[in-house]
């Protein structure tokens, strides 16, 4: 009992079989998650896989059906204002009031947060909205509006961040100057970062864990070793006699997994083959060797692969 | 987490909508309307040299005495009529704007009772309805003494602003499950259908017995009758219809509280 408290405390986020349908629709079906404390946390998956939910079960906007969700060790049916005083957000698209200010925008999640003055003041210069604080909000671009809206979730200094696509509608240099600022929260100041996304690049740079969500299933839940070791690997060769490789390669090494690319290209894809037993045997055999290169599989084509390509 | 800062925001996020300036506007044209009615039936010959009908204007207001009973008793009567129109409007833009804007998940999520939201939002509601109610009152008196209205007393306007103050309270009172309805529907247009519904139902109900328990016709039928400074000053319903009034009013607050608090805000 006391192991298991002390784990919970050592963790931002922790879920228990986590259901809930609309409708007909299961959204959500019995997703266990643990984000530990100062560690950035990319949730992915596709449209409709479940994220969103999940994110409004965290912050209690929607209740599950069965399942428990605790956040920094308690449950916010225990102590729900005690609780979201701790965690910042951004649901889904960037909201505001239109007709009010960046700044005035800013000053109501202050007051509502309880926080010092100073915090408005120092959250549009974070996050570069100095020019723009009074201009109302209904007037800003896309990408200003995320960073008001990220701006707003950070406002108070939470030890949680919860951000749903939080570079989506970033023009390039926004998106590095995020990735940053993130970084930068989670190394220097121990917050905890969960964030879902469908930049699969973005969070591959940033994420220190990765919870891939498909049909409202966590299907896998992995750090960035873990992905290398998964990652499917491949060494492609180009040689000058290809069918005399082949059946040197079966012979020799036992590969099976042999797929001819072009003229004088092989993609050999057996799992745990080492590129120089490859390169040892085939000049071994007197075979030209042109070029030999080891492909790993990106968090892109992981992802595809799990949640089944493009079907 | 204080009271006065959840009221604060609500205020500060009315201060720049001019849906609030719009709101004034259309009062204020809707005094000036009646008050250019009953000058038309003062001057019923300047009126006709203007093109302008005066008789149609008589029958439009049934005959209203050319005097300041005749012209207090109009506007309290739309006062508590339009009244009630115009809170479910007003209710329905406080809580309904916060889902059309997409602003709820971010309230929601506050560490903040959301019931003190709903009760926020209630007591700004209410402080805009009271502001407008007083525009009419010293609107009326200007409008009045502009077109020279004949038989104006102290003791008379007295009676008519406490009238139209108590009218407006029932009207706004009966209004309050527009909040709800917002909060449900998640929009502005929920609480719109509510004004018009209740505006039918409280027709109906004012030709059978059932009048002194139907919320809505309770305030049409205490705008109706007219009044004097000599007339008997009593309550203009019942206790067992402000019973009724009351119980509507906390059950609209209850629900909208029930839903913030229960209901999936998968907005």
């Amino acid at each position: 009992m006391n192991d298991l408290r002390l784990e919970g405390t050592r963790l931002a986020i922790e879920t228990q079989g986590l259901t809930k349908s609309y409708g007909p629709v299961r959204a959500v079906r019995g997703i266990d998650l643990r984000v530990k404390r100062g560690e950035v946390y990319g949730f992915l998956g596709r449209n409709g896989a479940g994220k969103t939910t999940t994110i409004r079960i965290l912050l209690g906007l929607v209740r599950p059906e069965a399942g428990e969700a605790r956040i920094l060790g308690s449950s916010l049916r225990e102590d729900r204002r005690g609780l979201l005083s701790k965690v910042g957000f951004f649901v889904e698209t960037p909201t505001a009031y239109p007709k009010l200010t960046a700044r005035e925008n800013l000053e109501i999640q202050r007051r509502l947060t309880s926080s010092p003055r100073s915090a408005v003041k120092e959250a549009l210069e974070l996050l570069g909205l100095g020019e723009y604080a009074d201009r109302r909000a209904g007037t800003l671009s896309l990408g200003n509006k995320q960073r008001l809206s990220i701006a707003r979730a950070m406002l108070h200094r939470p030890e949680l961040l919860i951000l749903d696509e939080p570079v989506n509608g970033l023009d390039p240099a926004g998106i590095v100057e995020i990735r940053q600022l993130l970084l930068r929260l989670s190394r220097e100041e121990g917050i905890t970062i969960f964030m879902s996304s469908h930049n699969l690049a973005e969070v591959d740079r940033l994420a220190d864990r990765i919870g891939i969500v498909h049909e409202g299933r966590l299907i896998e839940e992995l750090d960035a070793e873990e992905l290398r070791r998964k990652a499917l690997r491949a060494v492609e060769i180009e040689v000058d006699d290809v069918p005399r490789a082949e059946t040197i390669l079966r012979r020799e090494l036992g590969c099976r997994l042999i797929e001819r690319r072009g003229e004088l290209g092989l993609r050999l894809s057996d799992e745990g083959l080492e590129s120089a037993s490859v390169a040892r045997v085939l000049v071994g055999a007197g075979i030209g060797l042109s070029r030999l290169l080891v492909a790993g599989e990106c968090l892109e084509d992981f992802f595809m692969r799990l949640t089944g390509g493009t079907e | 987490m204080r009271a006065i800062d959840v009221i604060g925001c609500e205020i500060r996020k009315l201060r720049r909508s001019p849906i609030v300036v719009v709101s004034f506007g259309a009062w204020a044209v809707g005094i000036a309307f009646i008050a250019f009615f009953m000058w038309i039936v003062m001057n019923p010959g300047a009126a006709a040299s203007f093109g302008l009908v005066g008789d149609k204007a008589s029958f439009t207001f049934g005959g209203e005495g050319k005097n300041w009973v005749g012209f207090l008793h109009v506007v309290v009567m739309l006062g508590g009529v339009l009244g009630m129109m115009f809170s479910s409007i007003i209710l329905g833009w406080v809580f309904g704007r916060e889902y059309v804007e997409g602003t709820a998940k971010n309230l929601l999520a506050l560490p903040v009772g959301r019931w003190a939201f709903v009760v926020a939002k209630v007591i700004v509601a209410t402080i805009w309805f009271a502001l407008l109610v007083l525009l009419s009152i010293v609107g009326a008196w200007l409008a009045g003494m502009l077109i020279g209205l004949p038989g104006w007393s102290k003791a008379l306007f007295r009676l008519a602003a406490g009238r139209l103050i108590v009218l407006s309270l029932l009207a706004f009172m009966v209004s309050l499950p527009s909040a709800w309805i917002a909060t449900a529907s998640r929009g502005y247009l929920g609480p719109m259908g509510y004004a018009i519904a209740t505006m039918f139902i409280a027709n109906f109900f004012s030709h059978t017995g059932w009048a002194p328990w139907c919320p809505w016709t309770i305030v049409l039928q205490a705008a109706g009758p007219g009044f004097d400074a000599a007339a008997q000053v009593g309550p203009i319903v019942g206790p067992g219809s402000w019973l009724v009034v009351v119980a509507t009013a906390v059950l609209g607050i209850g629900l909208a509280i029930l839903q913030v608090e229960r209901a999936d805000n998968a907005q």
